[in-house]
């Protein structure tokens, strides 16, 4: 079976620089993790499955379909939700104005159908008493809902969400957790984030970009499994550790190659995670 | 460049583009600063008609060749408000949301020219109220002393102020398509706005007036400090030397002249909504805007040149 999203040998190129190097991926339905530091590459990769940019380099098949051609890109957005990474814009807007507009864009034609379809996504996203508010006049995580909202519209099949967590607060967060779980599960989404707990709690698959490349696609329990035996806890950072940190009951906690008989403790994605990126990190350090 | 027109299935369907018009139109209707405008522009007409500037003979004759003054203010504003709401997908992420979505660029920009319907038809409005007030009075006097002609205002009149509103709004857009910056389209805006405001009676003579995006039905000669009886009863009216003008002024109402501006008006309306069009996507619908403006600006300008009952010794220097 054909994935919703298949990204051969993509790369992008901003003058010069690469922000994408040889990106293969087969995202199927669900929900898909994608996490990375700064500079990873995570939001290229996203606006150009959104079709918002064009890859330099490689193939893009959104359900099948072309973005390079014109019916093909049409077919995929008529078919995508996207939160991009910023709300901080349409200020002047009420979010039931700003998300009407998204929907006249999308080709909801008929204005009371519309209406009662943003009327749905604003309450979905806890915004139905701040329907008439001025976006601008919301809080920076009421604006991230308004952006969440706009994406929802009409039930999309794919769903690209740029750090849609970002400064929601904790009942927020989990508020989003729902919504994400309420949609279908044909639904493919691709979701952004910093955050290893939002990926532990929300995301079957994850993928762990660092500087333009894949460095993991599997199920977030793979990741996890990367780091299995490979975290422990010290009175004191270990000098052989790749990271420490020091736990709230005062020991450190390392990551990385332990010494014999240590202190083992379960590792999660976020060890995995960090286990892969600060590699790569000490990788190009050393060369 | 090669355009081209999209596949039926490649772009949205006219009934979107008809959900957006309707969703630009509702828009610019909540706009505070077009009704700012439109309470700036009534102003003036108000004050003007306080003042007897159109109505009362004597020292203010001139004043019916400023007949479209008062929509300087709607002008200035239906620009900042369309330069503003063309420039709403400038932050790159606004700009990438717009771009995920089914409906292109280029009928999001066809959107918004409709939007253009609001200031026009608050334009006429304030023209109407112009013309009722005028009317109040009985007629509208052009001249000074012994060289009075009163007139009624002519239906066309009512249209100049209007189109010169959209073709503001137009302007806006198409600004806002070359520079991406609402600083530069409100310098734009402004200088535009004093330019033909307070700077109106340049644009009362040719060559000037040809070009003028608004202007009254008065076209105006220089009769210079001494002219003769006979060029003086050659004109409907005569202004006196004063502030502003040194030497007499021959003034004649001249109404198709000046439907030939209209006519001007619309075509450079038509180009400059072109041009925003051609910026905001390829699509070969864009070319016949663009030609039917090329068009109708050379009728105009041809046709005021041909039709202008006044010395042409302007055209001398060329």
């Amino acid at each position: 079976m054909t994935h919703p999203v298949v990204l051969t040998g993509l790369g992008k190129r901003y003058r010069g620089t690469t922000a994408l190097h040889d990106v293969t991926l087969d995202l199927p339905a669900g929900v898909t993790g994608l996490l990375g530091p700064n500079g990873a590459g995570k939001t290229t990769l996203l606006r150009i499955v959104a079709t918002a940019l064009s890859p330099s380099s490689g193939e893009v098949r959104v359900g099948g379909h072309d973005p390079a051609d014109p019916s093909g890109r049409l077919a995929i957005r008529r078919r995508l939700g996207y939160l991009p990474q910023e709300s901080t814009v349409f200020g002047g807007f009420t979010a039931f104005a700003f998300v009407d507009y998204v929907a006249v864009l999308k080709e909801m034609t008929d204005r009371a159908a519309r209406h009662a379809e943003v009327r749905r996504v604003l309450d979905e996203v806890g915004l139905g008493d701040r329907a008439h508010q001025r976006i601008r006049a919301l809080s920076g995580g009421m604006r991230r809902r308004v952006g969440l909202a706009q994406a929802l519209l009409g039930r999309p099949e794919l769903l690209v969400l740029d750090e849609p967590t970002v400064g929601l607060d904790p009942e927020q967060r989990l508020r989003f957790r729902e919504v994400l779980a309420g949609l279908s599960p044909d639904t493919c989404v691709l979701l952004s984030t910093h955050l290893t707990e939002d990926v532990a709690a929300l995301c079957p698959r994850v993928v762990v970009m660092d500087r333009g490349s894949v460095r993991f696609q599997g199920p977030t329990a793979g990741l996890a499994a990367l780091a299995e035996g490979r975290v422990w806890d010290a009175d004191a950072a270990d000098p052989g550790a790749t990271v420490s940190w020091r736990t709230p009951e005062g020991r450190a906690r390392n990551v990385g190659s332990p010494p014999p008989g240590a202190d083992l403790v379960p590792a999660g994605p976020e060890h995995g995670y960090l286990l892969l990126t600060s590699a790569a990190s000490s990788a190009e350090r050393v060369s | 460049m090669i355009a081209v027109l999209p596949a039926r299935s490649d772009v949205v369907g006219g009934d979107t583009v008809r959900a957006l018009v309707a969703a630009e139109i509702r828009r610019a209707l909540r706009s505070p600063l077009l009704w700012a405008g439109l309470a700036g522009s009534l102003a003036i007409v108000w004050w003007f008609d306080s003042d007897g500037a159109f109505t009362d003979p004597g020292a203010y004759g001139e004043h019916y060749a400023a007949w479209e003054f008062p929509v300087g203010p709607l002008a200035f504003v239906a620009f900042l408000v369309a330069n503003g709401a063309a420039l709403r997908d400038r932050p790159p992420p606004a700009a990438d949301l717009l771009a995920s979505t089914p409906a292109r660029g280029w009928e999001r920009t066809v959107g918004l020219l409709a939007g253009a319907l609001v200031p026009t038809l608050m334009g006429l409005a304030v023209f109407g109220v112009q013309d009722t007030a005028v009317l109040a009075h009985g007629t509208a006097v052009l001249g000074d002393g012994p060289w009075v002609s009163t007139f009624e205002p002519a239906l066309l009149e009512l249209l100049g102020g209007p189109l010169a509103v959209a073709c503001s709004w137009v302007a806006g857009i198409a600004v806002a398509r070359l520079v991406r910056s609402r600083t530069v389209g409100a310098v734009l805006g402004f200088l535009g706005w004093a330019l033909f405001s307070f700077d109106f009676y340049t644009f009362l003579y040719a060559p000037f007036g040809l070009f003028a995006l608004s202007r009254s039905a008065v076209v105006a000669a220089d009769l210079g400090s001494d002219p003769s009886p006979a060029q003086l009863a050659a004109h409907q009216a005569v202004g006196r030397p004063g502030d502003l003008v040194p030497g007499y002024l021959g003034l004649d109402r001249d109404l198709p002249s000046y439907a030939l501006h209209l006519v001007f008006v619309v075509g450079v309306a038509s180009l400059l909504a072109a041009l925003a069009l051609a910026r905001s996507g390829r699509d070969r619908r864009t070319r016949p805007v663009g030609a039917v403006g090329l068009a109708l600006v050379l009728l105009g300008l041809g046709g005021q040149v041909l039709t202008l009952d006044t010395d042409l010794g302007w055209l001398d220097p060329l």
